[in-house]
C-alpha cells in the first residue's frame, strides 16, 4: 500500500474521533477572534467615571475606629454622587457615608439601582432587580449575596454589584454569553468552564494534533502531480 | 457537489494546514502546562487576612487629600511591609504617601527586594532588584516604573514590583515563559502577544472553519459506514468475476467496505492499474452486471459517459456491496504472471527505446495490436551509469540531470503497449518505452519508477509481465482510417498499422505523426518505406519545433492539411494515442468536426 493510502486512512479514522471537535474548536475560535474582546468585556456597556474626591470634611480614622472597633483599613472613594467610606473590619466591609458616618451597607435596592443607572451607559430601564445568595454560572466565582440588575435591553445587560461595597463585580450580556458558552466547547471543561488542564481536553488536544499531521501529511500527497498512468 | 468540495477543501487546506498544526500543537501544550504552575502559584507564600489595627494617630484621610495638591478619584490604606501608608489613584496613576507624615514614599529597590521576598516561597535566591522605566514583554498592560526580581530556583522565577505602590504585578517563570510563547504561535500576534482580534487570525480562523466544515462534510458524505467496522465483524460478500463472454473465471468473498479492487487483489486476481488503486490512472475498469451503482465523479473522468452508462466502473472506487457480478476483460491474465527474456534493446531515439522479449510461453492470440501488457516492475537500485546508451544519444543523456542512484523501494506495475503484431515477429513482444526524467527544472522529481526500469535492462535479463490487456482495438471492416499520434504512443498504433498492411488492407490509411524534433521521431525510415511500397498508406511526420511551413501542432497540422477538406469524414475512423495535452486537443477537434464517438479509438496513457 502506498504512504497516500495511509495518510488518507489515519486522517480518515482519526476525523472520525476528533472531527466534531475539530469543528467545535474552529467556530468557536473563529467566535473569539472576530469580536473584540473589549466588546466582550463589556466595557462600552458600563463604567465608572473618574471623579476626584472632593475636599469636604471627612469622618477621622479615630471615629471610624470608634464606630468599628477592630477596623483593619478602610477605602475613600465616590459612590454615585456622595463621598464614601468602605472600612474593613472583623473579616467584613461595611460602607458608611464619609461625612455623617451614616451606615450604608448592605445596600437596599433603591441603592442597587441607583449605583447601577449610574454604571450603565445605555438607554434601557432596569427590567429587573434582585439580591440574590446562589451565584449563577455566569458569575460563579464571586461571593454572594448580590445584586443582580438586569436592563431591558437587546444586549439583555446585567450588572452584579456588591451590598457592601457597591462595587460593581461583573457586567454580563449575550455576547459575553456566547463567548463564555463557546469557550467551554473550547477548552472542553464543561461544569466550571475554567480548567485548562482537564484531561478529557488533553487527550483531544493530542489526538487534533495527531490529526492535524495527518492531514499535512495528506495535502503532501494531494499537491504532488498525480502519479500519471 | 463532492468533487468541488474536495478540491476547496484541498487548496484552502494547502494556507490553514500549517497553521492548523501550530493551533493543535499550541493547544495540546497549554493544556500540558499546569495552569497553576504557569501562573507561578507554587513559589507564591500564602497570604494570612491582616489583623493589626489601623493606627488611630495617623494622618487624617481628610488631610492625606489635601496635601495631595491633585485630584484623587480613591484613597486606599495599605501596608507597605510594615508601615502604614495612605494609597491614592487617579485614572491609572498610583502613589504612597506615608500616613503618618504624608511625606511622598518611594519604593526603592531595598524594599521592592523585601516585598519580593515576603511574597515568594522556594529555595530560590533573588537576585539585585533592576528598575524597568516602562513595562517590558513579560509584565506588558502595566503602566512603570517596575522593579524587577529575578530568583535562582529551577523554574527561573522572576516577581514584578510595581515601583509606584509596591504591589506584586506579575509571577513569572519558565513555565509561564513557554506558555507565552504558543500562547502568541496559538492567537498569532507575534509582537504584542496579546492581542487576539487581528485580521490574519480572523482570516485563518475563517479558513480553518471551512476546512472543519468541509471535512465533516466529506466524512459524512464520501465514507461507508462500514469501513470504520474491523474486517472480521463486518458482513462477508461474495463476487463473481465473469469473463466477457459470460463464463465464469472464479467467485471469491470479502468483507463488506472493501472495494472490489482491493478484494479482487486479496485473491490473487491483480487488475492492471498504474497508480495502485488511487482512483487516477482508470486502468481498472470492470463492467457490473445487473444494476451499477451511480457513478461517482472519478467513474466519469477516467471511463467517459458511455462506458459509465453501459455499465462500466472504476473496481478501486466500487464498494463490493454495490456488485455480486462483474465483468473483466483480461481473463486467465488476472492471475497469471508470465516471464520473457530480453532479446534485443535498440535505442530507436535518445529516449524512445525498443525492448523485444521473448516470452516463456508462445502468446496466444488475445495479443492484438492497441494491447498491453503489465509490466512488473521490480525493486531495484542501481547507478546512473548503469543505463546504457549509444554514443551518439551522449549529448541527450548528459543534459539530463539525474541522480547519482536510480532506485525504486517496492514493486508496482506499468503499462506498455505491443509496439509490433506479435504475428510479425515469430512471437516476439516487442514495446517501446519512453523515458521518463522526472521533472528537471524547478522543484525535482525523480525519474520514473517504471521507464527506468526498462532503460537498465540488457540482453538476457528476464521480465515479468502479466497480460495482454485493454480494450484499445482496430475495429473490424474497411473504413478509411486516420492514426494520429505522438510520443509513445507510436507504439500501438504502429502495431495496428503494421496489422492492416500486412493483411492486405485497401483502404485509405493516414498516419499523423507528431515529434517535437526530428532527432525525437522514431520509426521515420521504416514509414517511409510502408508508404512507398503502399499505396494506400501515407505517413505524414510533424514536427512541432522545428521552424518550417508545414509544422506545427500535428493535430492543427492534420485538420489543415486533411480533415478540413475531406469529402467524406463521416466515413472515416480514427485511432489516437500520445501524451495528455495532445490526446485532448486532438478530441475537441474530432467532437468539433461531429465525428461520432463510436468512431474513434483512443488509448491514454496519462503521460
Ligand atoms: C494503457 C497504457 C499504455 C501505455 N503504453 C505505453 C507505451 O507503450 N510506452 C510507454 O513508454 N509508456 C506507456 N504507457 C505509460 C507507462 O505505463 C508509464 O506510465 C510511464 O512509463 C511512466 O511510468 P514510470 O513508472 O516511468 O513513471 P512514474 O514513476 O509512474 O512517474 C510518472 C511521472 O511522474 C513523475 N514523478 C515521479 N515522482 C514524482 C513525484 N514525487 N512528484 C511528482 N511527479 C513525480 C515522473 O518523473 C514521471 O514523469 C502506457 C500507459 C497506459 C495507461
Ligand atoms: S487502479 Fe488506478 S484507477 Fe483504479
Amino acid at each position: 500500500m502506498k504512504p497516500a493510502f495511509w495518510a488518507r486512512r489515519a486522517h480518515k479514522w482519526i476525523g472520525l474521533a476528533i472531527g466534531i471537535q475539530a469543528l467545535l474548536w474552529m467556530a468557536s475560535g473563529l467566535y473569539m477572534v472576530s469580536i473584540s474582546i473589549h466588546v466582550i468585556h463589556g466595557d462600552h456597556l458600563a463604567k465608572s467615571a473618574a471623579r476626584p474626591l472632593s475636599g469636604a470634611p471627612m469622618r477621622e480614622a479615630s471615629a471610624l475606629a470608634a464606630q468599628f472597633p477592630g477596623m483593619t483599613g478602610f477605602r475613600v472613594k465616590r459612590l454615585v454622587d456622595r463621598v464614601v467610606i468602605e472600612v474593613r473590619h472583623d473579616g467584613r466591609t461595611s460602607l458608611v457615608d464619609a461625612v455623617t458616618g451614616e451606615a450604608l451597607s448592605p445596600l437596599g435596592e433603591a441603592a442597587a439601582r441607583d449605583v447601577a443607572v449610574a454604571l450603565y451607559q445605555g438607554k434601557a430601564p432596569i427590567r429587573s432587580a434582585a439580591l440574590i445568595d446562589k451565584a449563577p454560572q455566569e458569575v460563579a466565582t464571586r461571593p454572594v449575596p448580590l445584586w443582580r440588575i438586569a436592563f431591558d435591553d437587546a444586549n439583555e445587560t446585567t450588572l452584579y454589584l456588591s451590598p457592601d461595597t457597591g462595587e460593581m463585580l461583573a457586567k454580563r450580556h449575550d455576547l459575553w454569553r456566547w463567548f463564555d458558552f463557546l469557550w467551554m466547547f473550547h477548552i472542553m471543561d464543561y461544569d466550571a468552564r475554567t480548567d485548562v488542564n482537564n484531561t478529557l481536553l488533553r487527550v483531544a488536544s493530542s489526538i487534533g494534533f495527531v490529526f492535524a499531521l495527518s492531514g499535512a501529511w495528506l495535502l503532501f500527497y494531494s499537491f504532488r502531480r498525480r502519479p500519471a498512468a | 457537489m463532492t468533487p468541488w468540495i474536495r478540491r476547496l477543501h484541498k487548496w484552502f487546506g494547502l494556507l490553514v494546514a500549517l497553521q492548523f498544526v501550530v493551533w493543535t500543537f499550541s493547544g495540546l501544550v497549554m493544556s500540558l502546562l499546569d495552569h497553576h504552575r504557569v501562573e507561578g502559584e507554587h513559589h507564591r507564600a500564602p497570604v494570612a487576612p491582616d489583623t493589626r489595627a489601623w493606627p488611630v494617630d495617623a494622618a487624617s484621610p481628610a488631610q492625606a487629600l489635601a496635601a495631595a495638591k491633585q485630584p484623587v478619584q480613591a484613597l486606599d490604606t495599605r501596608r507597605l511591609l510594615d508601615r502604614p501608608v495612605y494609597r491614592l489613584a487617579f485614572q491609572d496613576k498610583e502613589w504612597l504617601v506615608d500616613a503618618h507624615t504624608l511625606a511622598a514614599v518611594e519604593v526603592d529597590a531595598a524594599t521592592a527586594l523585601a516585598i519580593a521576598q515576603a511574597d515568594y516561597v522556594g529555595d530560590g535566591v533573588p537576585g539585585t532588584p533592576q528598575r524597568l522605566d516602562a513595562a517590558t514583554l513579560e509584565v506588558r498592560g502595566h503602566a512603570g516604573p517596575i522593579w524587577r526580581v529575578d530568583f535562582s530556583d529551577e523554574d527561573s522565577t522572576t516577581l514584578y514590583v510595581s515601583a509606584q505602590d509596591g504591589e506584586i504585578l506579575e509571577r513569572r517563570n519558565d513555565t509561564w515563559r513557554w506558555f507565552d510563547i504558543v500562547w502568541m504561535l496559538h492567537i498569532m500576534d507575534y509582537s504584542g502577544r496579546q492581542n487576539f482580534n487581528h485580521p490574519l487570525v480572523i482570516l485563518l480562523a475563517a479558513g480553518g472553519l471551512w476546512i472543519a466544515l468541509s471535512g465533516v462534510w466529506l466524512l459524512v458524505a464520501s465514507f461507508r459506514a462500514s469501513e470504520f467496522v474491523p474486517a472480521r465483524w463486518r458482513r462477508r460478500r461474495a463476487l463473481t468475476v465473469l469473463d466477457t463472454n459470460g463464463t465464469e473465471l472464479r467467485s471469491i468473498e470479502s468483507h463488506d467496505g472493501d472495494t472490489v479492487y482491493v478484494a479482487m487483489g486479496r485473491h490473487g486476481l491483480q487488475l492492471p492499474s498504474n497508480c495502485g488503486g488511487g482512483q487516477s490512472c482508470g486502468l481498472c475498469e470492470v463492467r457490473v452486471c445487473g444494476t451499477p451503482p451511480e457513478p461517482t465523479a472519478a467513474d466519469r473522468e477516467h471511463l467517459g459517459d458511455s462506458r459509465v452508462r453501459m455499465g462500466y466502473r472504476l473496481a478501486c472506487n466500487l464498494a463490493i456491496g454495490d456488485a455480486a457480478r462483474i465483468e473483466v476483460a483480461a481473463g486467465a491474465s488476472l492471475w497469471t504472471e508470465c516471464t520473457g527474456t530480453v532479446e534485443r534493446v535498440t535505442a530507436v531515439t535518445p529516449f524512445l527505446r525498443e525492448i523485444v522479449l521473448a516470452p516463456a510461453t508462445p502468446p496466444g492470440s488475445e495479443f492484438q495490436p492497441g494491447a498491453y501488457l503489465q509490466v512488473h516492475v521490480p525493486g531495484y537500485a542501481f547507478a546512473r551509469g548503469d543505463i546504457a546508451h549509444p554514443e551518439h544519444h551522449r549529448d541527450d543523456w548528459a543534459a539530463l540531470d539525474l541522480p547519482p542512484t536510480l532506485a525504486n523501494k517496492e514493486g508496482v506495475r506499468r503499462s506498455y503497449s505491443l509496439a509490433l503484431p506479435v504475428e510479425k515477429c515469430d512471437g516476439r513482444l516487442t514495446l517501446l518505452a519512453r523515458f521518463s526524467p522526472g521533472r528537471q527544472h524547478g522543484k525535482k522529481h525523480p525519474p520514473g519508477k517504471g521507464s527506468t526500469y526498462l532503460y537498465s535492462l540488457k540482453p538476457g535479463d528476464t521480465v515479468r509481465y502479466s497480460g495482454p490487456f485493454g480494450d484499445f482495438a482496430l475495429k473490424p471492416g474497411e473504413r478509411e482510417k486516420v492514426f494520429i499520434g505522438g510520443g509513445a504512443g507510436m507504439a500501438p498504433l504502429r502495431a495496428m498499422i503494421h496489422a492492416r498492411l500486412d493483411a492486405g488492407a485497401t483502404e485509405r490509411i493516414h498516419y499523423w505523426y507528431g515529434a517535437r524534433k526530428a532527432r525525437e521521431a522514431p520509426y521515420v525510415d521504416e514509414m517511409t518505406a510502408l508508404a512507398a511500397r503502399h499505396p494506400n498508406f501515407s505517413w505524414h511526420l510533424v514536427l512541432s519545433e522545428e521552424a518550417e511551413a508545414s509544422n506545427g501542432l500535428v493535430h492543427e497540422v492534420a485538420h489543415a492539411r486533411l480533415l478540413r477538406d475531406h469529402a467524406n469524414l463521416a466515413a472515416c475512423e480514427f485511432y489516437l494515442c500520445g501524451p495528455p495535452a495532445m490526446l485532448a486537443a486532438t478530441r475537441k477537434l474530432l467532437a468539433q468536426l461531429e465525428i461520432p464517438p463510436e468512431r474513434i479509438a483512443f488509448d491514454d496513457f496519462k503521460i
